[in-house]
């Protein structure tokens, strides 16, 4: 039985995994525990709980046995796709060290390109609006507490690689830039980092464009 | 021996792996790297030296962590191989865009691999020692769940205007019931993706997971509860549904 315990902070992806991981195929009772402990995921459980009790409908076939002889088109890909994120989290480890004695380097802030036109428009593609962006580039959002997912889909909307996004949000603290529009009342704090699901929450999203984000 | 897991449940609980998969483990960190690769490359799982998905992940995990990289580049291409075959099961041809989703779900699982040895890991490949195929249908399912998000217009369900002054439990029939069958389900399964979402959610959650329609106790959890509606617009919602089933299976006779 899981403890009771309201609004917890945990991301959605350990509760989903802990949904899915909790019983071969969920019930009622196993989907009104995980409601009731995550209420703000409510929605959220509900959906992947009917995919996963549509999935164990099909899922009693056995499976044949992986050929392990030669390696798919898919797999291949993939295996690219592993070394290339491998690289490029070791290369931002290497140029990190230096970095501290020497003082800051300089990492390309990839909003800081954008003009307020586009600025407005990467809000509208990423079903966010302006101050959440602006969040995004003053680094006002803990790194850790953003999913894969969602930095996937961010660097798809800027156009750069993910290498780019990541090595902007995994810089030191946040920083104030320069030169840059800002419609807040007062400058935003540096320093100061809500977590992303603080962030999406506390950004005047609608319940929709919050449900999106927190997706993905 | 195997290094402990960290992850934890909601509960504070520690995740375990299973007692025969921290054996493996533990027998195979002291075999040399032929054997391992050997091993790896077993594909009957009756074989007492099959490696399970469970062990090769926390053998990849550990390579990739000490540098290794004859047998990361070994051994994840086997355990991707091993994905493929159930991505294949999962994400049949049926199923439009059915390569480039299957491709999506391997590209999400090897980057939550490689981000695993960064400092930003959040111990999340600890699921995959812990079972391996639940953690990657929640993967896969949360791929395709994502996929549905951008690219098909789900709307958040409006109550039913129109929705006669009638009893909703009287279309709570048997005939929406999960099939005994395994070749029922399949066919259940398959009927249950030709309905619109809405209506597939309210059958899943009454007939497949249990749900009651709604109850006087406003504490309870029911399918009206869960989807946000009133028990009398889940009612016509089952009866559409009905109605679809029963005329897919006419169809398909």
């Amino acid at each position: 039985m899981i403890e009771t315990r309201h609004g917890s902070a945990m991301p959605l992806q350990d509760i989903l995994y802990q949904l899915s991981m909790a019983q071969d195929v969920p019930d009622a009772e196993l989907i009104d525990e995980f409601v009731r402990l995550h209420p703000e995921h409510a929605m959220a459980i509900t959906d992947f709980a009917v995919e996963l009790a549509v999935d164990a409908l099909r899922s009693e076939q056995l499976m044949p046995a992986a050929d392990t002889s030669q390696v798919s088109p898919a797999v291949s890909r993939a295996m690219s796709k592993f070394q290339n994120a491998l690289h490029g989290l070791r290369s931002r480890k290497v140029t990190a060290t230096p970095q501290r004695a020497d003082g800051p380097v300089k990492i390309d802030n990839p909003f800081s390109k954008l003009d307020t036109a586009s600025f407005r428009r990467l809000a509208g593609e990423l079903k966010a609006n302006s101050l959440f962006v602006s969040k995004l580039r003053d680094k006002g959002i803990a790194a850790a507490t953003m999913t894969a997912g969602f930095l996937d889909f961010l660097a798809s909307k800027m156009a750069v690689s993910l290498d780019v996004i990541t090595a902007h949000f995994s810089a030191t603290s946040a920083t104030i830039p320069l030169g840059q529009f800002h419609k807040s009342e007062g400058k935003p704090e540096a320093g100061v980092q809500e977590s992303f699901e603080e962030a999406v929450k506390n950004s005047n999203l609608t319940e929709e464009q919050q449900q999106f984000l927190l997706s993905l | 021996m195997a290094r402990p897991l960290t992850k934890k449940k909601s509960s504070g609980e520690l995740y375990v792996r299973f007692g025969q998969i921290e054996s493996e483990i533990d027998e195979v960190l002291a075999q040399d790297q032929a054997t391992i690769i050997r091993r790896s490359q077993l594909t009957e799982k009756s074989l007492p030296e099959y490696l399970t998905s469970e062990c090769l992940v926390h053998l990849i995990r550990d390579s990739i962590r000490r540098d290794e990289s004859a047998i990361y580049n070994t051994l994840l291409p086997i355990l991707l191989g091993r994905c493929e075959v159930i991505l294949r099961r999962k994400i049949p041809e049926s199923v439009p865009d059915f390569e480039n989703l299957r491709q999506q779900v391997l590209d999400a699982f090897v980057l939550l691999i490689a981000q695993d040895s960064s400092t930003e890991s959040k111990a999340g490949l600890d699921y995959y020692e812990a079972a391996f195929n639940r953690a990657f249908r929640t993967l896969r399912i949360d791929v395709l769940r994502k996929y549905k998000v951008r690219f098909i217009n789900t709307v958040p369900l409006s109550e039913v205007s129109n929705v006669d002054d009638e009893d909703p439990g009287q279309w709570d029939d048997k005939a929406l019931q999960t099939p005994a069958s395994h070749a029922d389900r399949m066919m259940f399964a398959e009927f249950l993706d030709v309905l619109p979402e809405e209506e597939r959610r309210a059958v899943v959650l009454r007939y497949v997971l249990g749900h009651k329609i709604e109850s006087i106790d406003e504490a309870e959890t029911t399918v009206a509860t869960l989807c946000n509606v009133t028990g009398r617009t889940i009612g016509k919602l089952l009866k559409n549904a009905k109605e679809r089933i029963t005329q897919l299976k006419l169809e398909d006779r």
